[in-house]
């Protein structure tokens, strides 16, 4: 047998947590009971009754030596899926003489669907085949869980053996258009800029300089005026996009809770700029965020997407604009927050990252709104407030000049981004 | 069927012995000492019956045998019948948990059985020793109970070691 067999083997043996019968206890009770009826009713003839009951918890007890160890062997068919995906999960369970399988789960948490499709237990071994669907993103960390008895049903045994780990990663929609900043950076890319320099679209036409490439003389004009001319083109340059992720609080709400739309739709953003030849990045506002400066390309893209299956609320990440290094949100990058604009502190930052110059762009990704009580004399006045709250919230943002758009149910991204993307996002003066 | 087997030894053998007691049947006694039994009785059948029907009730079987023992109580004394009775519960208490695992999942009944082989073996020491020291004088019951004990296992012993 190789070493690679004989660690994977090793692997397999899962140690065995034996403890006494849930029965055991009540039924050694009665028996302590029924003695003392007996000797209470002066009927020591039902001694005898009791003898071939006593007789077999003792013969059971005697030999009860369980096995420390049993061999569970698991084979997971993807580790590596895109939500709404499906994994097999094939497991396989070797027991000693004399251990029986009471109970087999596997337990995957909450981000994947677990349904058991067969089940075949015969002497010492029994064969389980599971599906696992990918109901949303996220890392799964599977465990197959045990129940074993053994020493005739005297003593319970329970193991677990863990699966490796599933990354289940979002899918998002398909986008064609994204906003882009005003100012675009010195950086090659498919947009075109405000400055001249090299490039295919027309900008104007000037005197020649020394220096000029010759390939630029614009001959007709030159034989009209009699002096050399040159066609002045404008560059085409790279946008820079950040998506920001406000992931300090999780609304759960139908359709997918707002951080988890919030993820795919950060992603929809990064790959439809990637894939426009801009560069893209990734930033959190609160919760569990790795962030990921702009950049290109397929790897990066990879890289944005692994990112992204580890999101979660509850971190420690900043909540203000002000602790974003200048790498990660460059000066002059749009940014499109994805945000249930719920939490004050997020609002804040909104605004001190406009303060600070950045286009910004929101996406609300709140699709709920508080539920009246029934019978509740209160209730509809207080959702009506929060209304009312929440219509001046996106006012106080669009006076501050950032847009904010929602995102239903029922619309696809493109449908929201696309009033967005007719133009650049301006800036605030610095 | 060794539920239902088991269950009807395990109940029918303590009525024969309240069947046939001595005694005068239009005695007020006896009449109460009769209602007693045939009410255990009924608790004890039906308990056999439910277990037969829902499997997973844990409660059932040991209802069941605890209306055995009762009947015993009112019964009179005889050594062989307590026996058998003991015997039959215990078979009755096993086949209802084999019935149980039976209706989660195919259950091999030889390999069943077999895992419960020195439960068997304790019985078959301990009610032969039980059955010969009730039959024996008081004084000579221990070494009686003792001797058959040893015996039993003995034979056990042979008859496995086979």
């Amino acid at each position: 047998m190789s070493q690679e067999a004989e660690s994977q083997e090793a692997r397999s043996r899962r140690s065995v947590r034996w403890a006494p019968a849930g029965w055991l206890f009540p039924a050694v009770c009665c028996v302590v009971l029924a003695a003392a009826g007996i000797v209470a009713l002066g009927r020591a003839d039902l001694v005898v009754f009791a003898a071939p009951l006593v007789g077999a918890l003792a013969g059971g007890w005697w030999t009860a030596a369980p096995p420390r160890e049993v061999i569970v062997r698991a084979d997971v068919s993807a580790e590596r899926v895109f939500e709404g995906d499906t994994v097999t999960v094939r497991i396989e369970v070797i027991v000693p003489d004399g251990v029986e399988i009471l109970d087999v789960e596997l337990d995957s948490g909450s981000a994947m669907e677990v349904t058991p499709l067969s089940w075949e237990a015969g002497t010492g071994t029994a064969h389980g085949v599971w599906e696992m669907r990918a109901a949303r993103w996220g890392r799964a960390d599977p465990w197959v869980r045990l129940e074993l008895r053994a020493a005739a049903g005297l003593m319970v045994g329970q193991t677990s053996h863990q699966l490796p780990p599933i990354a289940a990663f979002p899918l998002a929609d398909s986008l064609s258009a994204v906003p882009r900043p005003m100012e675009l950076p010195d950086l090659l890319g498919v947009h075109l800029g405000r400055r001249r320099g090299e490039g295919v679209e027309f900008a104007g036409i000037r005197g020649y300089r020394p220096g000029d490439p010759l390939r630029s003389v614009n001959w007709p004009v030159t034989a009209r005026r009699g002096s050399l001319y040159v066609t002045e083109r404008l560059t085409e340059q790279a946008a820079k996009v950040v998506a920001v992720i406000d992931a300090s609080r999780d609304v759960q709400q139908p359709g997918g809770s707002t951080l988890e739309v919030s993820v795919q739709g950060a992603l929809a953003v990064v790959r439809a700029a990637l894939r426009r030849g801009d560069r893209a990045g990734v930033v959190g506002l609160g919760g569990v965020v790795r962030w990921m400066a702009p950049d290109m390309g397929q790897r990066h893209l990879d890289r944005v997407i692994e990112a992204l299956i580890d999101v979660q609320t509850g971190g420690a990440a900043p909540t203000d604009a002000t602790s974003f290094p200048r790498s990660v949100l460059p000066p002059g990058a749009a940014v499109v927050v994805f945000s249930p604009l719920i939490d004050e502190r997020a609002l804040s930052a909104l605004a001190d990252l406009r303060r600070r110059g950045f286009g910004l762009a929101v996406v609300d990704v709140l699709r709920t709104e508080p539920r009246a009580r029934e019978g509740g004399v209160y209730d509809p006045i207080a959702v009506r407030m929060w209304r009312v709250g929440r219509r001046g919230l996106f006012h106080r943002l669009a006076e501050l000049g950032i847009p904010v758009v929602s995102w239903p149910p029922d619309a696809g991204l493109e449908e929201v981004l696309r009033p967005l993307a007719r133009r650049p996002l301006v800036g605030a003066r610095r | 069927m060794p539920c239902l087997l088991s269950g009807t030894v395990m109940l029918g053998i303590p009525t024969l012995l309240a069947l046939a007691a001595p005694g005068r049947p239009d005695s007020e006694a006896a009449t109460a000492l009769g209602l007693s039994v045939a009410i255990v009785l009924a608790v004890g059948a039906t308990s056999v019956v439910v277990t037969l029907v829902r499997p997973g009730q844990g409660g059932s079987a040991p209802l069941a045998v605890l209306c055995a023992a009762l009947a015993l109580v009112f019964a009179p004394l005889d050594a062989w019948a307590d026996g058998l009775t003991g015997v039959a519960a215990l078979l009755f208490l096993l086949s209802a948990r084999m019935h149980a695992g039976a209706s989660r999942r195919e259950v091999d009944a030889g390999q069943w059985w077999l895992a419960r082989r020195p439960m068997l073996v304790g019985a078959a020491v301990t009610t032969p020793a039980a059955v010969a020291s009730a039959l024996v004088p008081t004084a000579w019951s221990l070494p009686v109970a003792g001797a058959v004990g040893i015996a039993a296992a003995g034979l056990c012993a042979l008859v496995l070691s086979n």
